[in-house]
């Protein structure tokens, strides 16, 4: 089965119809137009009123329905089926039943639901009738609405190519005076006199429709026999038989490999148990074709030295040589599972050592020539920083002064205390790296600095001038030493 | 295997199971909104007959919106389904199952206008039936889909029967299939329900017909709890 089985809504299996059609169309319309164009052709030809042509097309869907059902039916099973088989069989679906689907059953309203009983399951009188109670007691009423949405489908096809035609056709656009099969005067003769064109549309419009019909209408039949007979149940449940029976026959085999290698007859109440028939089953899957395996070989050998194999056959003492054998087999099964151990160990050994190799060297530290938007270098500053902060803030640019000295110290505590402060550290960063780099009074006096630098930048809250001139003065006394901290510590 | 369900895979890595609908229950939908649009549209003519000329305005403006308007606003504010959608248990999405904004179903209810030519969505009908996702041009070129809504799930209704244990350990769907026989088997014929049984006889204890049957029944009712 190559279309999903599932129970769908009836909805559902209308569209799976209609997937069936596009799916195989080259099938399903090869078929289509190998009956339905002949007779067509010859219907148009005959009949001067091209009603009764279309008429008589219309009244022959049902053989043509049959046609298309054969095939799909096929298909469905994954067999072969394109128009020559669809042909050769054209005995097998036109039987039973046609007559009476080209007469009495032709008014039928789930007539492409219904059509399988007869054209497939090749059902007859009585037994049909009650095989269509029982399939139509659910989706009776789906494939009644399938029936007259494709009739709709139908004349809105023929309208749509009738005025496709109109649109395309040039000389159309002019409405004839005398007043065509289609003109305004409307009246019952006008209804059963039909064109050439009319009846083309009507052709083209069926074929396009027709074998989305069947198509549904058999969808709809498959999955109300899958619901009443749990086909996809089947498919899941063969399934699971399969697997039972290769896990009992597995079992089997397990077993009597371990007869096979102890060979004691000890065993034998293992067999017993394993049931009277394990012998026989295993018998009949061995014997299957799937264990069998013959290959034709052709070589080419020597003659000459086969002899002299041969003739040292002899010399080997059998006992021996499959001793040899033995320990060469088990100490090659030893060098694996060795391998299989000392590999993963090695490995784990030397993951230890490994990361080390691989750490990235940490790049070298560069002091930061700015930090929060203030130039920090040795450079920038005066050589003198107390000196010119306390005449910065003499003349009253007590800003200035204080960032002076703000930045002097950062200098000083970057270039030679050696604080690490990268060039993205906040304020906050820096104090408190600073505060571990200075003893207590240099660590006083520096949140003292920043707190009132602090206060001025961000506050605007200007300090007292006394308080700079200390801040200035006491400068030296922390930062303006002659040679670094570590230095004197070293000395 | 050919089958109108797609499954798509959410952003969560979560696989939904999306059933595309065809042109009849589509073209059914349809119908319902056209009748309600039709009664819509004569309630507002009798309403604004006597107005005149002004009531002719409001009739044409009102057709206007109805015409155009009425499937996106179903669509995005009434969770994907004009009322004609709903009745046919329809719903429309975008291609990742994601629901509809205003963007995609304007453009897929704009393009009427391109599906409905030459006559009464002809080529609306021949885009749908050409593709694998029932997709007409607006679907195409808004990436929508038109999907049955998600039924809730029913609750299995297991037959009654004395609990077996089965032999071997069952994997999760081969649990479900057996209670999904179980389920059904009171529901197809009591020959067919035994011939589906003896299918995993060795499950069934080897046993047959109605027997295996009431075994599988037992090993369902032991699957789900009445031990």
């Amino acid at each position: 089965m190559v279309v999903g089985v599932r129970p769908r809504s009836g909805w559902e299996s209308l569209d799976l119809g209609f997937q069936m059609a596009r799916q195989w169309w080259r099938q399903v319309w090869g078929i289509w137009f190998t009956l339905y164009l002949p007779i067509a052709i010859v219907a148009m030809a005959v009949f001067p009123n091209k009603f009764y042509a279309v008429l008589l097309l219309w009244w022959l869907k049902p053989l043509f329905d049959r046609a298309i059902l054969y095939a799909l039916s096929r298909l469905v099973f994954s067999e072969r089926s394109g128009v020559r088989e669809a042909l050769r069989a054209a005995r097998d679906w036109m039987r039973p039943g046609l007559f009476l689907a080209l007469t009495l059953r032709r008014f039928e309203l789930a007539r492409s639901f219904q059509l399988p009983v007869a054209a497939l399951e090749k059902q007859n009188g009585k037994s049909a009738q009650q095989r269509r109670a029982v399939l139509g007691s659910r989706m009776r009423g789906t494939a009644v609405w399938l029936t007259v949405v494709c009739l709709h489908f139908e004349f809105i096809a023929m309208g749509a190519l009738f005025a496709l035609g109109n649109m395309l056709v040039p000389s159309a656009g002019e409405i004839p005076e005398d007043g065509g099969s289609s003109g305004d005067g409307f009246d019952f003769s006008d209804l059963m006199s039909w064109n050439l064109v009319d009846a083309v549309c009507y052709a083209g419009a069926v074929s396009l429709i027709e074998p989305f019909y069947v198509a549904a209408g058999f969808s709809l039949y498959l999955n109300r026999r899958t619901i009443l007979e749990g086909w996809d149940m089947e498919i899941r449940l063969r399934q699971l038989g399969n697997r039972l029976r290769s896990a009992a026959s597995a079992a089997t085999a397990v077993l009597l490999c371990g007869f096979l290698m102890i060979g004691s007859p000890s065993n034998t109440t293992h067999a017993a148990a394993a049931g009277p028939d394990a012998a026989e089953e295993i018998e009949r899957i061995l014997d299957s074709p799937d264990f069998d395996q013959y290959r034709e070989v052709t070589r080419w050998r020597s003659l000459e030295k086969k002899k002299e194999k041969d003739k040292q056959e002899p010399r080997f003492d059998q006992f021996w040589r499959n001793l040899a054998l033995l320990i060469s087999d088990m100490s090659q099964g030893l060098m694996w599972v060795a391998i299989a151990i000392l590999v993963p160990l090695l490995l784990y050994v030397l993951r230890n050592f490994l990361p080390e190799h691989f750490t990235p060297k940490s790049e070298k530290y560069e002091p930061p020539a700015n930090l929060f938007g203030l130039n920090v270098t040795p450079e920038s500053l005066p050589a003198d920083v107390s000196a010119a902060a306390t005449q910065l803030a003499r003349a009253g640019r007590l800003r200035e002064a204080l960032s002076l000295l703000y930045r002097g110290a950062l200098s000083e505590l970057i270039h030679r205390y050696r604080v690490v402060v990268h060039a993205g550290d906040t304020e906050g960063d820096c104090t408190e790296a600073a505060l571990r780099a200075l003893d207590k009074p240099g660590a006083e006096y520096f949140t003292g600095l920043v707190g009132t630098w602090q206060q001025l930048a961000y506050g605007s809250t200007p300090p007292q001038l006394g308080e700079v001139d200390a801040l200035c003065r006491d400068w030296a006394l922390h930062f303006d030493t002659a040679e670094s901290p570590l230095e004197a510590q070293r000395s | 295997m050919l089958d109108t369900a797609r499954r798509v895979a959410t952003p969560e890595g979560i696989e939904i199971t999306l059933r595309v609908a065809g042109p009849v229950p589509r073209a059914l939908a349809y119908l319902l909104d056209l009748v309600i649009r039709i009664v819509i549209m004569v309630a507002i003519s009798i309403s604004v007959a006597m107005l005149g000329r002004f009531g002719l305005a409001v009739f044409l403006l009102s057709a206007f919106l109805l015409e155009w308007l009425y499937p996106v606003v179903f669509e995005v504010l009434g969770s994907g389904a004009t009322p004609g959608k709903r009745a046919m248990g329809l719903i429309v999405l975008n291609d990742d199952g994601t629901p509809i904004r205003w963007p995609a179903s304007l453009t897929r209810n704009l393009l009427r206008a391109l599906d409905f030519l030459p006559f009464m969505y002809f080529i609306g009908y021949c885009s749908m039936v050409a593709n694998r996702d029932f997709k007409r041009l607006g679907d195409l070129a808004a990436n929508t889909l038109v999907v049955y809504r998600e039924q809730k799930p029913t609750t299995a209704r297991i037959p009654e029967a004395d609990p077996v244990a089965p032999l071997l350990p069952l994997s999760l769907s081969e649990q479900r299939t057996l209670l999904d026989f179980a389920e059904r088997s009171a529901r197809i014929t009591p020959d067919r329900a035994a011939e589906l049984a003896e299918i995993i006889s060795p499950l069934a204890a080897e046993q047959n017909g109605p027997a295996a049957v009431q075994h599988i029944v037992g090993i369902a009712n032991h699957l789900v709890g009445r031990r």
